[in-house]
C-alpha cells in the first residue's frame, strides 16, 4: 500500500497564537517500504505518525492512500515508545488485542497469538502481567501485538529508545525478521541515526520546527540484513552525512 | 495475629478496669457482660433478624446508590460534556445530610421500606460518582490512543480499557459509598426502624442496655469488615 | 523587770493578733451557714412538660433558695439519663422509661423526688393516641380492626397500647407499630398512612389547627393518674441529710403552684420563651397536669415496670424504695 502526504501542516496552539510545528510537507510512502524519520526534537516526527496513524488530523493537507480498495480505510498501526501494554490483561490478551478488536473469536485470536509469542520467544509469560516482565520483554509483547494485527502499513515511535544497547540491537534483529518478506510498508521514527540507517530502505531528514524534508537518503545496505555485526562501509559513511545536516539544526542559533 | 493480641489485652484490661470499679459499668459495661449479650442475641435469633433487616436494606440501597452513581460517574468521565454539567449539581447535592431529609422521604415514598433506603442510595451514589469520574480520566492517555488505533469497539473499549483502568480508584470510591451508607443506614433505622441494627442501637439506648449498643456495633464493625473485603483492601 | 515588762508586751501584741485571726476564723467559718449560692446543673429540655423549670427560672425561684443554675440544654431525656446517673447532671425531668428504670437497676445513684406529668383526667389530653376520626367507642366496640400505629413499641406508648386492647370490646384490635419521625406523621396520617400516632402536645393542637383529625384516645383514659415525666436527683442533691435537694424542691414546689395558676398571661410568656411556641399556639394547646403537691404516683411506676419486665424490658422491678427518694421539706 501506497501512502501520500501532501503540503501536512500541522499547527500546536501556542500561547500567542497557534505555533506551527510542521509546514508545507511532501512525503510517500512505497509499498512494502520501511521507511525513517529522523529529525532534530520537535519537529514534528512523532505528530506525524500520530496523523499517520489517524490519531490525529493535520492542520493543512491531505494523507492518501492511492489504490487502496478495501472496504475499509487501510489500518495503521502504531508501536509505541512506551510500549503501550494494558496492564491489567495478561501478555497473551494484549497480544491478541488487536484480533480481538477485529472480531476474531477467541480461539482462534488466541492461536496466533500464541504463535507469535512463540516466535518471539515469550511462550512461558503468555499468562503474565506487562509488569512481571522486563523491558525489553514488554517491547517484545507489545511488536508482537502489532504484528499478530497484520496491518498494511505499520508505525514505530521510537520503540527501542529506553533499552539498553545489547537489548536494542537484539530486538532491532527481531524486528527486520518479524517484518521481512511481510511485505507491508513500515514508518518508523528515531533520533538514533544509526539506527535508521541499519533498520530503513530510505531515510528521511527533517528539519527543525517547522518541520520539512531537508533530504531524502536512500540507503546502500542488501537485505537481508544482519545488523549484530558490522554495517557495511558506505553506510558508516552516510551516517556523518546526516549528522552534517542534522548538527546546525541541534546546536542553538548565536544570539 | 498482632492485632488479635492487641484487641484482647485491650479487653482484658477495659474488664479488669470495669470490675474494679474504675469505670463507670453503666456506660461501660465490662466485656464479658457485653460477649454474653451478644452470645445470647445470637441464640436467640435476635440478632440474625436485626442483621437481615440491615443487610438487605443495605445491600438493596447500597447496590441501587453506588449502582447508578457508578454509573453516571463513569459516564461523565467518559464525557467531558456531561461531567462539566453534571459536577455543579453533584457539588450541591453532595453535601445535603440525607437523614436531615428523612420525613420527606417517608411522605414522598408512602411511609414504605424504600423511604427507608433512599437516604442510603443517595449517600452511597456521591463517592461513587466522583470516584468513577476521576478513575476514567485518571485511565493514561497513552492506552486511549492503543484502543482508538486498534480500532477496538465501545464494548470492547468498556470491558478491556475502561472498566479496569477505572477500577483502583472507583474500588476506593465504592468504599467510601459502602461505609457511608452503613453509617446512614443505621442513623435512618435509629429514627424510623422497627428492626435492624440501627434499631437495636436505639434500643439500647431507651433501656441503658449499654451493653446492648457496644454489642451490636461489634456486629456492624464484623459486617463492614466484610463487606469492605468484598471490595480488596 | 523590764525583761519581764517585755515579755508582757510581746504577750499582749499576740494576745491582740491571735483575737483578730480568731474573729476571722470565726467569720470564715460562719460564711458557709449563711445561704451561700450552691451550684446545680440542670437539664433543660425544650418541652411544655419542663414548664416548672421554665417558671422557676424566670421568676427567679432557684435564686430565692440560694442556688446558681448551670442549665444544660439538651433535646431528649435519653441524652440526660447517664449524666445524672454518673452524678455529671444534678437534675432534671425525663420520662419514666426503661432506660430510666435500668440505669437504676444497675447502680445509677440518680432518684425520682416529686412528679412532673402526670395523665390526670383533664378537659383536654397532652398525649394522645391521634386518629383522623376514630373514637374509643369505635376502637372498643367488639369490631375486628387492624391499626396502623405510629409508636414506639417498647416504650411508654406501647404499654398505653397494651392498656386498650386491654379493654372489654377492643380484644380483636390487630395493632401493627410504625415508628417515624414526628414531622412525619401528620403527612402519614393524612395520607392514610397511619390510623393512629402517638403524640403529645404541642403536636395535637398544630394537628388540630392543620385539620388532620381529632384525639382518638386520650392516655389519661388507659392509664388515670399514670406517671409520665418526674423530677430526678442526683446522687449530689440527696447527700448531706438532702440540704441541697430541699432547697432545689422547694423552689420546684413553688413554681408547680405557679405553673398551677394555669395559662396567665405571664407563664404564656415565660412558657412561649423558653419552648420557642408561638403564645396562640401555646394557648390552644392542653397544658399537662403537673399537681402541685408534687407527689409521685408509684403505683403507675410500679404497673409500668410490671408491663415492662414482662416484655424483658427491663432487668428487674424496682421497688418504690429503690427508685425514690423521699425528702422531707
Amino acid at each position: 500500500m501506497r501512502i501520500t502526504l501532501q503540503g501536512i501542516g500541522l499547527d500546536y496552539p501556542g500561547p500567542r497564537g497557534p505555533l506551527r510545528a510542521v509546514d508545507g510537507l511532501d512525503l510517500e510512502v512505497a509499498p512494502g517500504e520501511f521507511l525513517g524519520l529522523i529529525g532534530p526534537s520537535g519537529c514534528g516526527k512523532s505528530s506525524l505518525l500520530a496523523m499517520l496513524a489517524g490519531l490525529r488530523a493535520p492542520s493543512a493537507g491531505r494523507i492518501g492512500f492511492p489504490g487502496w480498495t478495501g472496504p475499509r480505510p487501510p489500518r495503521r498501526l502504531m508501536a509505541f515508545q512506551e510500549h503501550g501494554l494494558l496492564p491489567w490483561l495478561s501478555v497473551l490478551d494484549n497480544v491478541a488485542f488487536g484480533l480481538e478488536a477485529q472480531g476474531m473469536p477467541r480461539a482462534a485470536r488466541e492461536a496466533r497469538a500464541h504463535a507469535m509469542l512463540r516466535r518471539l520467544g515469550l511462550e512461558g509469560f503468555a499468562t503474565s502481567r506487562p509488569d512481571q516482565l522486563s523491558g525489553g520483554m514488554r517491547q517484545r509483547a507489545a511488536l508482537a501485538r502489532l504484528f499478530v494485527a497484520e496491518a498494511e502499513a505499520m508505525l514505530l515511535d521510537e520503540p527501542f529508545s529506553a533499552l539498553d544497547a545489547q537489548t536494542r540491537v537484539v530486538l532491532q534483529q527481531e524486528l527486520l525478521d518479524l517484518w521481512s518478506g511481510t511485505g507491508r510498508s513500515v514508518v518508523y521514527v528515531t533520533h538514533d541515526i544509526e539506527e535508521a540507517l541499519l533498520l530503513c530502505d530510505r531515510v528521511v531528514v527533517l528539519s527543525a520546527r517547522p518541520g520539512r524534508v531537508i533530504a531524502d537518503i536512500t540507503v546502500p545496505f542488501p537485505r537481508p540484513r544482519r545488523i549484530m555485526g558490522p554495517p557495511p562501509p558506505e553506510v558508516a559513511a552516510l551516517r556523518w552525512r546526516i549528522w552534517d545536516m542534522l548538527a546546525p539544526t541541534i546546536t542553538p542559533p548565536a544570539a | 495475629m498482632a492485632h488479635l493480641l492487641a484487641l484482647l489485652l485491650a479487653a482484658a484490661a477495659w474488664e479488669a478496669a470495669a470490675r474494679a470499679g474504675w469505670v463507670a459499668m453503666l456506660l461501660f459495661p465490662p466485656p464479658t457482660i457485653i460477649l454474653a449479650w451478644l452470645v445470647e442475641s445470637l441464640r436467640n435469633g435476635e440478632m440474625a433478624e436485626s442483621l437481615m433487616a440491615s443487610g438487605q436494606r443495605l445491600v438493596l440501597g447500597f447496590g441501587l446508590g453506588a449502582g447508578l452513581g457508578t454509573l453516571a460517574g463513569l459516564a461523565m468521565g467518559l464525557a467531558p460534556r456531561l461531567h462539566r454539567a453534571l459536577d455543579p449539581v453533584i457539588a450541591a447535592l453532595h453535601p445535603m445530610p440525607k437523614v436531615a431529609l428523612l420525613p420527606l422521604f417517608l411522605v414522598l415514598f408512602g411511609f414504605s421500606e424504600k423511604a427507608r433506603m433512599v437516604p442510603v442510595a443517595l449517600v452511597a451514589f456521591f463517592p461513587a460518582a466522583i470516584a468513577g469520574a476521576v478513575a476514567v480520566r485518571a485511565i493514561d492517555p497513552l492506552l486511549w490512543n492503543v484502543a482508538r488505533n486498534y480500532g477496538a469497539p465501545p464494548l470492547m473499549v468498556l470491558r478491556r480499557l475502561v472498566l479496569p483502568g477505572a477500577w483502583p480508584v472507583l474500588r476506593a470510591g465504592l468504599r467510601l459509598s459502602l461505609n457511608a451508607a452503613i453509617v446512614v443506614l443505621i442513623s435512618v433505622e435509629m429514627l424510623s426502624g422497627n428492626d435492624g441494627l440501627g434499631a437495636a442501637v436505639w434500643q439500647s439506648w431507651q433501656t441503658m442496655r449499654v451493653e446492648q449498643l457496644y454489642g451490636t456495633l461489634l456486629v456492624l464493625a464484623m459486617l463492614g469488615l466484610v463487606f469492605n473485603r468484598c471490595l480488596g483492601r | 523587770m523590764l525583761k519581764r515588762r517585755g515579755w508582757t508586751r510581746i504577750a499582749r501584741v499576740a494576745a491582740r493578733a491571735g483575737r483578730v485571726l480568731g474573729l476571722a476564723l470565726c467569720l470564715a467559718a460562719l460564711l458557709p451557714a449563711a445561704p451561700r449560692a450552691e451550684r446545680v446543673k440542670l437539664v433543660v429540655l425544650p418541652f411544655l412538660s419542663q414548664a416548672p423549670i421554665f417558671i422557676a427560672l424566670e421568676e427567679g425561684l432557684f435564686a430565692r433558695e440560694g442556688i446558681t443554675i448551670e442549665p444544660v440544654a439538651l433535646s431528649s431525656s435519653h441524652l440526660a439519663l447517664p449524666g445524672l446517673m454518673s452524678g455529671d447532671l444534678d437534675a432534671g425531668i425525663p420520662q419514666a422509661s426503661p432506660a430510666l428504670f435500668n440505669a437504676v437497676a444497675r447502680g445509677g445513684r440518680a432518684r425520682l423526688v416529686a412528679s412532673g406529668v402526670m395523665l390526670a383526667p383533664a378537659p383536654c389530653s397532652y398525649a394522645a393516641f391521634y386518629g383522623t376520626g376514630l373514637t374509643l367507642a369505635a376502637l372498643t366496640s367488639g369490631e375486628a380492626r387492624s391499626l396502623r400505629v405510629s409508636a414506639d413499641p417498647n416504650a411508654f406508648e406501647g404499654f398505653l397500647v397494651d392498656l386498650l386492647r386491654q379493654r372489654r370490646g377492643a380484644e380483636r384490635l390487630q395493632v401493627q407499630f410504625r415508628e417515624m419521625p414526628v414531622p412525619a406523621q401528620q403527612a402519614a396520617l393524612a395520607a392514610g398512612a397511619l390510623d393512629l400516632a402517638f403524640l403529645s402536645e404541642p403536636w395535637v393542637a398544630r394537628l388540630d389547627q392543620a385539620g388532620v383529625g381529632r384525639v382518638a384516645v386520650g392516655a389519661e383514659e388507659l392509664l388515670p393518674g399514670g406517671q409520665f415525666t418526674a423530677l430526678m436527683f442526683s446522687e449530689r442533691m440527696l447527700a448531706d441529710g438532702q440540704a441541697l435537694g430541699r432547697r432545689f424542691l422547694r423552689a420546684y414546689r413553688a413554681a408547680l403552684v405557679r405553673y398551677n395558676e394555669g395559662k396567665t398571661p405571664r407563664n404564656l410568656e415565660i412558657l412561649a420563651r423558653a419552648t420557642r411556641l408561638s403564645p396562640e399556639l401555646l394557648e390552644r394547646a392542653c397544658w399537662p397536669s403537673m399537681p402541685a403537691d408534687g407527689a409521685l404516683n408509684l403505683d403507675s411506676l410500679l404497673a409500668y415496670q410490671d408491663w415492662l419486665r414482662q416484655r424483658r424490658l427491663i432487668d428487674r422491678v424496682l421497688a418504690p424504695s429503690d427508685l425514690v427518694a423521699e425528702i422531707t421539706p
